[in-house]
């Protein structure tokens, strides 16, 4: 028999048709395990009452728990690690699998192509901003079924008024581990305050005396326009200016979402007074500067800026420098000119992936984590986060928090007017960066903040009434 | 008969079967590079074009949606301006980095002392990882401490704040293209090398210029491959992403939103990867009409010796 076939080029374009037919086809179906509207948990699979720490109930799954983590410092990475292990151990038969990504790496790039390609992390990390487009196309699992039937967690044990960025359409669909405000705090630089008198800022400041203090202590040295320390400086992204404007009685969004509030002249305004403090005072670096300095952080820590409106996360990097000669002390970000403050609500919060086959012991962990003392004291130790649950509020009132001047926080936490999360949902991500090419403008003094309000909105509007 | 049968299988084997043989063993060599072509290659192209006729959310199945990704890029601001930013910078860079890589080549051809070190030195840049370029050229684009601003300063100038200002942004990403010459570079130079001296001393003879010979000799001797690296930088040009992504992420006020980078933002920051596979589709359209476009246009203008 003559064994040797021919293809011939029309069988071998069908053949090649096909493999790529195929490769199609498994690319467009949906990621294995997709996600049902909202899945429930399984029946028979509630944990007993039981207290934090204790053992679970045997209707967890048994295998490894795949955790995708994002932006841990060392120290942060250990004390998820350490986590990790005593869950593990609380667990038999469960192991947790945690996969730490850098911060400055895309993380939610990451993320959404591992979703895509059908090998989704059980658990992952997840913020306020992301909530809920996940939500919203069924990347996150619905909470609520757990949570009313948990023994050990309920809703009630949460801050309610900081449910809103974990939620969508009412229901809770990532677990609350932390809040932020933000930007929390002005730190000052002692020695730079001491050499021309101004004295220390505390937390009733406004933004006149920060302004007026900024203004003495810019140094232009040899006269060139361009000052070798400046008085302040503060980051230009959504979160300080979403707390500007919010400060000021203003906002981003009107009429429930379908409108744009920045053509109102209490929101503008804010922006042009923080735009004149660069472009008229120049007692604030560009963005180019900052840019220069590797950040403002880094500005601050050099003595080149003497005040700096920052993160509750710098807490670490300016303890590190505390330790190497930098004296410095902080206080609650200053008010608006007339008394209010309202800061921006980071959240950081765990996601569940709905097509989980371990999402019994995926609750356990999150709800664990969130609950376990001994994780959320470590993490307050190198920088301050306000705890979801409010029985670990003790971990974050500490003497350390006391001095920072942050402990007013714990009176506006639940206070939506006080600690707010911008609207748009799932649009937020790319508005905010519409707004922010306006601003970027105004800051270095080619428009002013009412004409790139008055340039943005439109733009904004046509993106909110985009389905 | 067992001595025919014999005979006529090798015949057999020699006439027809040989081919069929060849062209196993030729689909069995070629098949790795085939299959990484398919399915790398092809296969995530034909999948585009299907996710570009779909709302896609990436984390959600596609949704047939039609031409609707393609309707919405006419009303698109942002897509116009990236549009236009990726054209002007082509409009510029292209030609500046052409005859950079002319001029260079041609010195280059001269017979100078070390011009294999210096050929090389020009060619490093070449393949340096664009991250670490991207990163270096922050710094000698930083208007307050960079080396570009201090050498202009020597001349009594101030100069600008490269990347903090729309209207200059564009025109540091420009001149940072001229580091990449050194591909373009070595091309042009081999393509010279090319050219037989012969026709240089004759036009000598003749009493033709320097100028003259290069314009009616060199020039024509190095059309073809001056059309190469014309198509070759037309298309890079419209690929600009990494030094974007890094030095400015599209800023200030959206002044180096390059195409490639507002497509990247709409497949892996906004969920809108239907929209970004429909924007790499008229990516490789405008590509492909820039290329018919430059072959059709250097018709009359290419020189193919021989021809």
């Amino acid at each position: 028999m003559n064994v040797h076939r021919s293809i011939s080029r029309r069988r071998f374009l069908r053949l090649g048709g096909s493999a790529v037919a195929a490769g199609v086809l498994a690319a467009c179906a949906p990621p294995a395990g997709a996600p049902s509207a909202t899945t429930a948990p399984a029946k028979g699979t509630v944990a007993a009452e039981e207290p934090v720490g204790a053992q679970p109930t045997a209707a967890y799954e048994q295998g490894e728990l795949y955790v995708l983590v994002c932006c841990s410092g060392p120290e942060e990475q250990e004390a998820k690690n350490e986590f990790g292990q005593r869950f593990s151990e609380a667990h038999p038969g469960a192991t947790v699998r945690l996969e730490p990504m850098p911060a400055g790496q895309n993380y939610f790039e990451k993320l959404q192509t591992v979703i895509a390609a059908g090998t989704a992390p059980d658990v992952y990390d997840m913020w306020e901003g992301y909530v809920q487009p996940y939500a919203k196309n069924g990347a996150l699992l619905n909470l609520e079924p757990y949570l009313e039937k948990d023994a050990k967690l309920k809703k009630s044990d949460l801050w309610e008024g900081a449910l809103e960025a974990v939620s969508w359409q009412g229901d809770l669909y990532a677990m609350l581990i932390c809040i932020m405000p933000g930007p929390v705090s002005l730190y000052y630089n002692k020695p730079l305050l001491d050499a021309v008198g101004v004295s220390y800022p505390t937390s009733d400041w406004t933004w006149n005396q920060v302004r007026d203090a900024a203004i003495k202590l810019t140094v232009d040295s040899n006269g060139d326009g361009e000052p070798e320390q400046y008085g302040l400086v503060f980051d230009n992204w959504f979160v300080p200016w979403t707390y500007w404007i919010w400060s000021n009685g203003g906002d981003v969004f009107a009429d429930n979402d379908t409108r744009c509030a920045l053509t109102d002249p209490k929101a503008y305004g804010a922006i042009q007074y923080w735009a004149d403090l660069v472009v008229r005072d120049k007692c604030a670096p560009t963005a180019s500067v900052q840019s220069t300095m590797q950040g403002s952080m880094n500005m601050f820590k050099s003595d080149m800026a003497a005040l700096y409106l920052g993160n509750c996360w710098d807490l670490a990097g300016l303890n590190d420098a505390r330790t190497q000669g930098l004296d410095w002390g902080a206080c609650l970000a200053p008010k608006a000119n007339d008394g209010n403050r309202v800061f921006y609500q980071h959240t950081w919060c765990w996601g569940i992936w709905p097509g989980s086959k371990k999402q019994n012991l995926a609750w356990e962990y999150v709800r664990d984590f969130v609950t376990d003392e001994k994780m959320i004291t470590a993490f307050n130790t190198f920088q301050k986060a306000f705890p979801g649950v409010k029985a670990l509020l003790h971990t974050f009132t500490t003497p350390e928090t006391e001095a920072l001047g942050w402990t007013a926080i714990v009176d506006i936490v639940g206070d939506p007017k006080k600690l707010r999360y911008p609207g748009s949902g799932a649009k937020w991500d790319k508005i905010s960066s519409m707004i922010q090419a306006e601003w970027d403008l105004v800051f270095v003094g080619d428009k002013t903040a009412e004409q790139a309000a008055k340039d943005v909105c439109p733009v904004v509007e046509e993106e909110l009434a985009r389905a | 008969m067992a001595r025919s049968g014999t005979l006529a299988g090798p015949r057999r084997r020699n006439g027809m079967g040989l081919a069929r043989r060849e062209a196993m063993m030729g689909l069995l060599l070629v098949s790795p590079w085939l299959l990484g072509f398919l399915i790398f290659t092809l296969g995530p192209m034909v999948a585009s074009l299907w996710f570009s006729f779909c709302e896609y959310k990436v984390i959600q199945p596609p949704r047939w949606i039609g031409l609707g990704n393609y309707q919405r890029m006419f009303t698109d601001d942002l897509f116009y301006k990236s549009l236009s930013v990726t054209t002007r910078y082509t409009l510029v860079s292209v030609p500046l980095g052409i005859l950079a890589a002319l001029a260079v080549a041609v010195l280059l051809n001269q017979n100078v002392p070390g011009a294999r070190v210096i050929r090389t030195i020009f060619y490093l840049p070449s393949v340096v990882s664009g991250v670490a370029v991207a990163l270096v050229f922050s710094w000698i684009f930083n208007y307050r401490f960079g080396i570009l601003n201090y050498v202009i300063g020597l001349f009594g100038i101030r100069g600008p704040d490269w990347l903090g200002r729309p209207q200059w942004a564009l025109w540091a990403f420009i001149l940072m293209s001229l580091w990449g010459i050194g591909g373009n570079m070595i091309i042009l130079l081999a393509a010279l090398q090319g050219v037989p001296v012969s026709l240089h001393e004759a036009a000598e003879i003749d009493g033709a210029n320097s100028f003259v010979r290069f314009w009616t000799i060199t020039m024509p001797m190095i059309s073809p491959a001056l059309l190469l690296v014309t198509i070759m930088s037309i298309i890079g040009s419209w690929q600009v992403f990494t030094s974007a992504y890094i030095m400015t992420g599209g800023g200030p006020a959206y002044a180096t939103l390059f195409y490639l980078l507002y497509l990247y933002r709409n497949a892996f920051s906004w969920f809108e990867m239907g929209y970004a596979s429909a924007m790499a589709w008229v990516l490789f359209v405008i590509i492909l009409v820039c290329t018919l476009l430059t072959l059709r246009g250097s018709q009359s203008l290419v020189h193919y010796e021989g021809a």
